[in-house]
């Protein structure tokens, strides 16, 4: 039994005896305190307070002592914080005012730190005005009331009992902001002059078990995130309090308020304010009744905000546009002092989110990216802001250039190749985006969630542009970089998504590679890219070239369907045939090579074997594992049909090819 | 945005004064006249340039017509830029009620040195500050403190501000949602920044400060140079620089007589036409520099043009404004509100084309 459980031991065992002995009561105290910054479970907490208030010895410092310690691990139960307060509320004309003020300290911690179930303590609301007539402890039981007071509660009745209270020990801040609380609930109940009186100042005195509560709440915190059935929602409340807010960093999502002109009575419907609700199930189901905060903006901080903005009526939308745009230029191109760096990586996290969640772009983002991407440096949000190109939005493909393509083409030209795959990957995005979501939405002729915005791009042409675009970025950086296979398999990646989406969406358009895809797959080392490309050109010649000619565009794409002839022919006299270089100016990539070249060749090799598949580098070293693994085939030589078998095997991309093409 | 006007009609198009401020558009970024390759041309950019802008707006005359801005001529304002306010209703009561929240928001905002003040907020609406039919009332504010000091109460201006907007083409097509853009305000630095957290926490607008650019000012400088000088005796402008090299407080402060300026203009800028153009007040700019880089001997080009200040009006470029003469507050006005127009966030426009 280790020592902290000694010590609860003993103070349960204090339960109804009279005296105590001093000596080992400080020893369990401190042993107790230095298990406080952990915090105690459950039952631990609730015996705690048993033996607290029952013990009739302890004088009011060892009360206090007592309770500083005790600090819950995450929440503290029902029954400990009704027999607290049933124990106040019996004995506040007898106890010692020093005990019942911690108490009410306590109290007022746990439920500014969330620890407790704030209804329980509500169902004592009433008898807190008892407390006021005490003037040493009217002090917290008004803080406890302000923290408790919801606009229901405000009655004339209290308002009257807290005036009478006023004029019997004259008029203190802290009851002032009281009358203030209850002035702004319900105007009508409190027509006197009541003086502004900061929060701050009048509560000062109150609340002093901060730090440990504060490690209560992380720990409570970090574990609701973990809770998958029902999605807790947590709110940035402005709880009024901060002071000095012009002097720190402003947020760039300011925390959500509620600022009402105005009393409750005249407000034309009953309105839920977002703060009811808990879990996203339930806020949508009240959609049309939400009481929307003040600052539009505030609605980015979660998921839940994000849903009301997207499905929001168009003033809201509007509103929020406005602010958006406004506070972004204000963030990132005055470059503004009070913004730090994680609040504006903040605010775009969120602007993504909301073009997530609503599957399109925002207008006024993608005015702010125009103006922003000239004066970027490519380093600062990067994750981000390609995020936010994925979904941006455009008239016409000229004005998509010069404002937008241009500027990432340079930026990719002097980038690392880490940042060219990531840029081949967004565009990547933004291709899929256009296919599957504007050209379906156009398709069916519904608007985007927000504004209701449609496209007027023409389509064809457009993506059409952009794709040449890209497949433009991806030679140039096949080039620099010398057919490097990061940026070769983004490269295919796109090709590959081109043609699935092409078919799928049946649209009359030929992305073809261009020939440094092609050519680097066929002389690459990795027998995965060989059987890719090979892949993607069987699926020209059994699926797209058939689909376009029924559609009637033979004549349209000839250039692509002559090409095409060029890499089969250069791919078969390679790999099967046996005789690339005799055969080469059927081909493309050996066309027009001068003898002499080819016979310099020979010093290496023979030329025409090299490239076949019983001699192909991307496939030598699987031969060469198998050799070793097996006794029986090691001074085999393989040839043509034995590799066939093998490809067959392991990669029948080639092997389909190959059948597909010498028929 | 705006679109750009024909340049030579001179029509009166309401009852209330107002003839087209600035054209916008691109500009030719070909300084040769002789090739123009469309395809290595720049067809769109994302900010209008301002091409013209009106400066006779003389048919408006005499002064009389500029006494309404009596409130504002004379005095040094900060200017702030406002979005579109939500929600805001120009009726008594609300007005009230807006003050007394001010009020609150401000005490409990603005702790320790202040314990004992006391602040008054009034919101009213300033009459006559509007040109034309799609402009809303301005509105004015102001804070009054109440401070005791040895056993006296003193009361003091705390903040002034007006949210005008003037010259707008269009009203904006929201229910309640009215649009001042134009903030001018004076009083502290920590006044300003706590009255305009409330500000954009009750109506959802957001208050940023107005820069002005280069070209802007060179626009101010030429404009200055246009205007008819009745003064006897030599009046002088002050050109204020910074420059890298030196510390952002230290600034040259150069003093050019103002006749020079305006005979440099007047042999620049066409008489007959109405408008100035960029390219006028872009040689303007050129020769001053030329000019005081000969008389002065030091290189100006390479520094920032940060003030000027001449006998009828003073601007900086964090735009601190203060003007003599109501004719003077007029274009000033105008021209900051064009800085700040309405984006129009339903189409997915990115920006300007090039006609």
């Amino acid at each position: 039994m280790n020592a902290k459980e000694t010590a609860i031991r003993y103070f349960k065992r204090l339960k109804g005896t009279k005296t105590c002995n001093r000596v080992e009561f400080t020893t369990c105290l401190n042993e107790l305190k230095g298990e406080a910054h952990n915090g105690f479970s459950e039952e631990e907490v609730e015996t705690l307070i048993d033996a607290l208030i029952s013990a009739e010895c302890l004088a009011s410092v060892r009360f206090q002592g007592l309770l500083e310690c005790i600090v819950p691990h995450k929440l503290v139960t029902h029954k400990a914080v009704l027999n607290l307060l049933q124990w106040i509320f019996t004995y506040f004309h007898t106890a010692p005012v020093g005990s019942l003020k911690s108490a009410l300290d306590w109290m007022i911690g746990l439920i500014e730190f969330g620890l407790t179930d704030e209804m329980v303590v509500h169902a004592f609301y009433h008898h807190f005005y008892l407390l006021l007539e005490n003037e040493r402890l009217s002090v917290a039981a008004c803080k406890l009331i302000h923290l408790l007071t919801t606009p229901s509660d405000v009655s004339r009745w209290r308002v009257k009992k807290i005036l009478k209270i006023e004029q019997k020990f004259g008029k203190r801040n802290h009851t002032t902001c009281l009358l203030c609380l209850f002035k702004s609930y319900k105007p009508e109940c409190v027509p006197e002059k009541v003086p502004a009186v900061n929060l701050h100042t009048a509560f000062k005195a109150v609340g002093k078990m901060n730090p440990f509560f504060q490690q209560a709440q992380l720990r409570l915190n970090a574990g609701s995130s973990e809770e998958t059935c029902a999605k807790m929602v947590k709110w940035n409340i402005d709880q009024g309090l901060k002071k000095t807010r012009t002097k720190t960093k402003v947020d760039a999502v300011p925390p959500l308020d509620y600022v009402y002109f105005g009393s409750k009575l005249y407000r034309a419907k009953e309105k839920h304010s977002i703060l009811e609700f808990k879990t996203l199930k339930s806020l949508s189901v009240h959609q049309l009744n939400l009481d929307i905060p003040c600052n539009s903006m505030s609605l980015l901080q979660n998921i839940a905000g994000i849903h009301v903005l997207a499905f929001g009526d168009r003033s809201l939308q509007s509103r929020l546009s406005f602010n958006l745009y406004y506070t972004l230029y204000r963030a990132f191109i005055e470059l503004d002092q009070d913004f730090s760096y994680r609040e504006r990586e903040n605010v775009l996290k969120q602007i993504v989110e909301l073009e997530e969640y609503m599957q399109q772009g925002i207008p006024v983002v993608s005015r702010f990216l125009a103006e922003y991407l000239p004066r970027w440096d490519g380093e600062d949000f990067r994750e981000m802001i390609f995020h936010l190109l994925q979904w941006i939005t455009f008239s016409s493909y000229l004005e998509l250039h010069d404002i937008i393509l241009d500027h990432i083409r340079n930026l990719f030209m002097t980038s690392s190749i880490e940042v060219k795959c990531s840029i081949i990957g967004m565009l990547n995005k933004f291709v899929e985006n256009l296919i599957c979501i504007c050209l379906f939405r156009k398709e069916k002729e519904i608007s985007g969630l927000f504004l209701e915005i449609r496209d007027e791009w023409s389509e064809l042409e457009t993506l059409q542009n952009i794709i040449k675009f890209v497949t433009d970025l991806c030679v140039a950086g096949l080039t620099v970089e010398q057919g490097s296979y990061l940026l070769l398999h983004e490269a295919l990646r796109f090709f590959e998504m081109a043609t699935c989406l092409e078919e799928e969406n049946k649209l009359p358009i030929w992305t073809m590679m261009p020939p440094a895809v092609v050519y680097n797959g066929l002389f690459s080392r990795s027998a995965c890219f060989l059987a890719r490309v090979c892949d993607l050109l069987l699926k020209y010649d059994m699926a797209q070239y058939p689909r376009l000619r029924a559609l009637g565009l033979r004549t349209k794409f000839l250039k692509e369907v002559n090409r095409q002839q060029l890499y089969i022919a250069d791919f078969m006299s390679s790999l099967w045939n046996q005789n690339c270089f005799d055969e080469k100016e059927r081909g493309y990539i050996f066309k027009g090579m001068p003898e002499s070249h080819v016979q310099s060749f020979f010093f290496y090799t023979i030329p025409n074997e090299a490239l076949t598949l019983k001699n192909h580098f991307a496939l030598v070293p699987y031969v060469f594992l198998m050799q070793k693994a097996c006794s029986a085939l090691q001074d085999a030589a393989f040839d043509q049909d034995d590799l066939m078998i093998i490809c067959s095997n392991y990669f029948p991309e080639i092997y389909n090819l190959i059948i597909h093409e010498s028929e | 945005m705006s679109t750009p006007r024909s340049l030579t009609k001179r029509r009166r198009l309401s009852t209330k004064l107002h003839t087209p401020g600035s054209v916008f558009g691109i500009r030719n970024r070909n300084h040769d006249k002789a090739e123009q390759e469309n395809d290595s041309q720049v067809q769109y950019t994302v900010r209008p340039e301002r091409l013209y802008f009106n400066i006779h707006d003389s048919d408006s005359g005499s002064d009389e017509d500029y006494n309404d801005l009596e409130d504002l001529t004379g005095k040094t304002w900060k200017v702030f830029r406002v979005s579109p306010l939500h929600n805001f209703e120009y009726t008594t009561v609300r007005m009230k009620q807006y003050g007394q929240r001010m009020r609150e928001g401000l005490t409990t905002l603005l702790t320790d040195s202040t314990l004992d003040a006391h602040y008054e907020v009034n919101f009213s609406v300033a009459e006559g500050l509007t040109l034309t039919q799609n402009d809303s009332e301005a509105i004015k504010i102001l804070v009054n403190v109440t401070k005791r000091k040895n056993g006296e109460d003193l009361r003091s201006k705390y903040y002034i501000g007006f949210m005008v907007c003037r010259g707008a083409s269009k009203g904006l097509e929201e229910q309640f949602t009215i649009h001042l853009p134009v903030l001018l305000c004076s009083g502290t630095v920590r006044a300003a920044k706590s009255v305009h957290f409330l500000l954009q926490k009750f109506f959802d607008c957001s208050v940023n400060s107005y820069q002005l650019s280069q070209e802007d000012l060179m626009w101010f400088c030429a404009l200055q140079a246009d205007e008819k000088d009745t003064r006897k005796g030599m009046s002088q402008a002050e050109l204020m620089f910074s420059f890298p090299q030196l510390s952002v407080r230290n600034r040259i402060r150069f003093k050019v007589p103002l006749n020079s300026l305006k005979y440099l203009w007047d042999s620049i800028h066409d008489r007959n036409s109405e408008y100035a153009s960029f390219k006028e007040v872009e040689k303007f700019y050129e020769a001053v520099q030329q000019q005081m880089i000969r008389v002065f001997e030091v290189n100006v080009a390479k520094g920032q043009l940060v003030r000027i200040k001449t006998p009828t009006l003073s601007v900086t470029n964090e735009t601190k404004l203060r003007a003599k003469t109501g004719s003077v507050l007029n274009y000033v006005l105008k021209f900051l509100y064009e800085g700040t127009a309405v984006i129009d966030t339903t189409t997915p426009m990115l920006s300007v084309q090039r006609h």
